[in-house]
């Protein structure tokens, strides 16, 4: 495993950084917080019209054809420019039918979810749930209710992780789901409640939870390295430019340090999120642990690395119209939606077969 | 001599190992010989094996071999899993002096050290600090005066690892009197057997007399030849040898032998009758080094992957969080060693020796493990203190404004 970008990889990275900095700007992030909009259908198009609907969606059904690995760099550039709608969850859930679905469900849903005229999402237990019931021999999905699902509002098909280790997709077309908005403190991923009829799952005959949550955790160490990496450069900024008793703030050691240990917490753990990418695109089921630990880790030191800028900024940080709100509560949702850092240290353990 | 380069890594892994169990400890006749002469065999056979400074031109008593770092990474953390004695010198000399000399040494000079240097014939040490020339090393005052009978030295180093026990210092001198601060310096070899010379081991805090020095010099002098690069170029020297120094400190085989080590530990130790890797806390932060070596391997395995497509340079920037991540993972694997030696690691270390990242690996018993309480310390501190790392990744990496300082 060669631990380095291809030109093709880089160059995508490269596009859909320049995409996003000029599309994706806070003032459009700032919608989803400032106004009812749940979903940018302007935005979406033009994600659509580049192609990153279908990122890991096999050729023959109009996506890109593409890996794990491009879509972590993918979604580092989401985390980067806080982009709202969950497209992450889109590409897992076109990633999870591609690789598990029979030939059926890939030919009927894939097109539709590749070109992007069809929304998917995840639906995925929570953490007090989902530890003793992957282990449970339940035949039938568990739940008739899950909490936490984003973009549920305008998904057309979800990807509901079930309680026995297996994965099931539900079609909004096909049967009554009821949703109800939670109110979110990540406004570029809001949540909502799902109400539905369990015996309208169809299962994913071809892929385990386990493989499943792996993908989404990478996908969200990644969001959170984007977000972290931004975060720094942003302060740095500032440190340059803010002055006090007659300097830049910047030129004060104790500012100077601060950013270096952020610097060192945020850009030294790219490697953790890379490794699992590439881990899963050579064999999914042997990148549990690499995803585990790569959530854990870049969540939990780009969480501080969110705080101490605010810190940083000083009182401007702290308000509403600071822009390090959109990327703190960015690295908040990655942090703690489908378990924190703590969960994945122990899942670590336990995978490494540290004696209990 | 072998040429591995072609093989398959796999292969040269499992030949590695095979070296170390049949290389050491060493047979026939050279087993009689005194310790220190028995490494100097020892890599000897571990060059002409291809193991050992791979590619350090063969005229120099090198493998010959092109760069290969994945090789010498596999390589290193064989030997570090076994107990051949490739840490027994220190790194001054093959690691950071024989690359700059291959830099910036002249033919005459490369074929006078460098071969001695690699089979540790010349044991070195580095003349860098003064006491009023720490961080701020560009005040050095030192002085080296070009006499007839070739350069007169006089003054003082400090904290010099090994002065006691090396026969040769590397280091750098005031030579120009009329140029201020780095613009003023040289950099010159000093053979310790030097008359004048006083090397006076300082007692560390936790007990050991085997280590750090002060070194006197009182009309010392040196061969005109002894100069590396041209007079007042000296600074330039430095940063080579700093340059593989940094590099040497990303050697993460020795982290993760030593990540090993401490998870043995845990599984060995006892808490309320079950071992303590048993324990949620315990675990917690197991997992939470793991995560901060693995960065530490995997930003290495990056700058291999980057060289093997001509583009090493791309990681400069990232490189510069290496010994403070070194540091940080050194640190943490000290305090939770501390913690499950509980009340042993309250009496004394015996014989203590500084237990620094080069033979931390070999520590099994729990009052090694005490003893790199106090040995992970040095990390912050050699090579440039972490908050000198800091202004560093914070003025050429993050682009800050320089801090205030001083004259030049």
């Amino acid at each position: 495993m060669d631990l380095w970008l291809s030109e093709d990889q880089r160059l995508i990275q490269e596009s859909c950084r320049n995409y996003l900095d000029a599309e994706c700007q806070p003032r459009v992030v700032r919608q989803a917080y400032d106004t009812d909009l749940t979903f940018d259908r302007r935005l979406w198009a033009g994600i659509q019209e580049v192609g990153a609907t279908g990122v890991a969606i096999p050729e023959q059904f109009g996506g890109l054809g593409l890996g794990m690995m491009e879509l972590a760099l993918l979604s580092e550039e989401l985390g980067r420019h806080a982009t709202p709608f969950f497209l992450e969850g889109h590409n897992i859930a076109g990633l999870a039918i591609a690789l598990g679905g029979s030939p059926k469900q890939r030919d009927k849903l894939l097109p539709g979810l590749a070109s992007g005229d069809k929304v998917a999402t995840l639906a995925m237990l929570t953490m007090d749930r989902s530890r003793e019931q992957t282990t449970r021999s339940t035949p039938s999905p568990s739940a008739d209710r899950l909490y936490f699902v984003p973009l549920a509002d305008v998904a057309d098909l979800f990807v509901v992780e079930l309680g026995d280790g297996r994965v099931g997709i539900l079609e909004r077309d096909g049967t009554e789901v009821e949703v109800r908005a939670l109110d979110s403190i990540d406004c570029s991923r809001k949540f909502f409640e799902i109400t539905f009829d369990p015996s309208a799952i169809d299962v994913l005959p071809n892929i385990s939870s386990d493989v499943l949550s792996s993908a989404a955790l990478t996908v969200l160490a990644a969001d959170a390295f984007g977000a972290a990496t931004r975060l720094v450069e942003e302060t740095t900024v500032y440190a340059k430019t803010r002055r006090q008793f007659g300097f830049p703030i910047g030129q004060f050691q104790s500012v100077k340090h601060q950013l270096a240990e952020l610097a060192l917490s945020a850009i030294s753990t790219r490697g953790l999120f890379w490794d699992a990418a590439m881990s899963f695109d050579n064999d999914p089921r042997a990148s549990l642990r690499s995803a585990s630990m790569a959530k854990a880790h870049i969540t939990q030191q780009s969480m501080y690395v969110a705080r101490q800028s605010v810190e940083l900024h000083g009182g401007i940080g702290f308000t509403w119209e600071c822009d390090v709100q959109l990327f703190f509560k960015r690295i908040m949702f990655d942090r703690n939606y489908l378990g924190t850092p703590e969960f994945h240290r122990e899942r670590c353990a336990t995978l490494a077969g540290w004696c209990k | 001599m072998k040429d591995l380069s072609q093989e398959n890594y796999d292969v040269m892994r499992s030949k590695a190992r095979d070296f170390c169990a049949t290389s050491w400890p060493l047979s026939g006749p050279e087993a009689d010989l005194p310790f220190r002469e028995q490494v100097i065999c020892w890599q000897k056979h571990a060059i002409n094996a291809g193991f050992l400074h791979r590619s350090v031109p063969a005229e120099y008593g090198g493998g010959g071999m092109a760069p290969d770092i994945r090789a010498e990474m596999i390589i290193k953390r064989e030997f570090a899993e076994s107990d051949v004695p490739y840490l027994e010198s220190t790194p001054n000399g093959p690691q950071f002096l024989v690359p700059a000399l291959l830099e910036c040494g002249t033919e005459t000079q490369n074929q006078k050290y460098i071969e001695r240097t690699l089979t540790g014939e010349f044991d070195w040490c580095q003349g860098y600090s003064e006491p009023n020339a720490g961080s701020d090393l560009a005040a050095l005052s030192s002085r080296a005066e070009l006499t007839n009978d070739g350069w007169l030295i006089n003054g003082q180093k400090i904290w010099t690892s090994n002065a006691h026990s090396a026969n040769m210092m590397f280091g750098v001198f005031r030579t120009e009197k009329d140029a201020k601060r780095h613009r003023g310096v040289s950099f010159l070899i000093v053979p310790m057997d030097t008359p004048g010379i006083l090397a006076r081991p300082i007692k560390t805090m936790h007990g050991s007399v085997d280590d750090i020095c002060e070194v006197f010099f009182d009309d010392v002098i040196v061969p005109a030849e002894n100069i590396v690069g041209e007079r007042g170029d000296g600074w330039r020297v430095t940063r080579s040898v700093l340059k593989y120094e940094r590099l040497w400190l990303a050697d993460t085989s020795v982290v993760r032998v030593q990540f090993n080590r401490l998870l043995t530990l845990a599984e060995q130790t006892l808490r309320g009758g079950r071992p303590a890797i048993t324990d949620p806390h315990i675990r917690q932060t197991l997992s939470e080094i793991e995560a901060w070596v693995r960065c530490q391997e995997l930003l290495i395995e990056r700058l291999i992957a980057a060289e093997s497509h001509g583009a090493g340079e791309q990681l400069d920037g990232e490189m510069q969080f290496v010994k403070l991540l070194a540091t940080k993972t050194q640190d943490a694997v000290a305090q939770l060693a501390f913690d499950l030696i509980a009340e042993s690691g309250l009496l004394a270390p015996k014989g203590a020796e500084l237990t620094t990242l080069q033979n931390l690996p070999k520590i099994v018993s729990e009052r090694r493990w005490a003893n790199a309480f106090f040995a992970s310390l040095a990390n912050a501190l050699g090579g440039g203190t972490s908050n000198m790392q800091r202004n560093a990744i914070g003025e050429n990496l993050l682009g800050l404004p320089r801090d205030i300082r001083g004259a030049g």
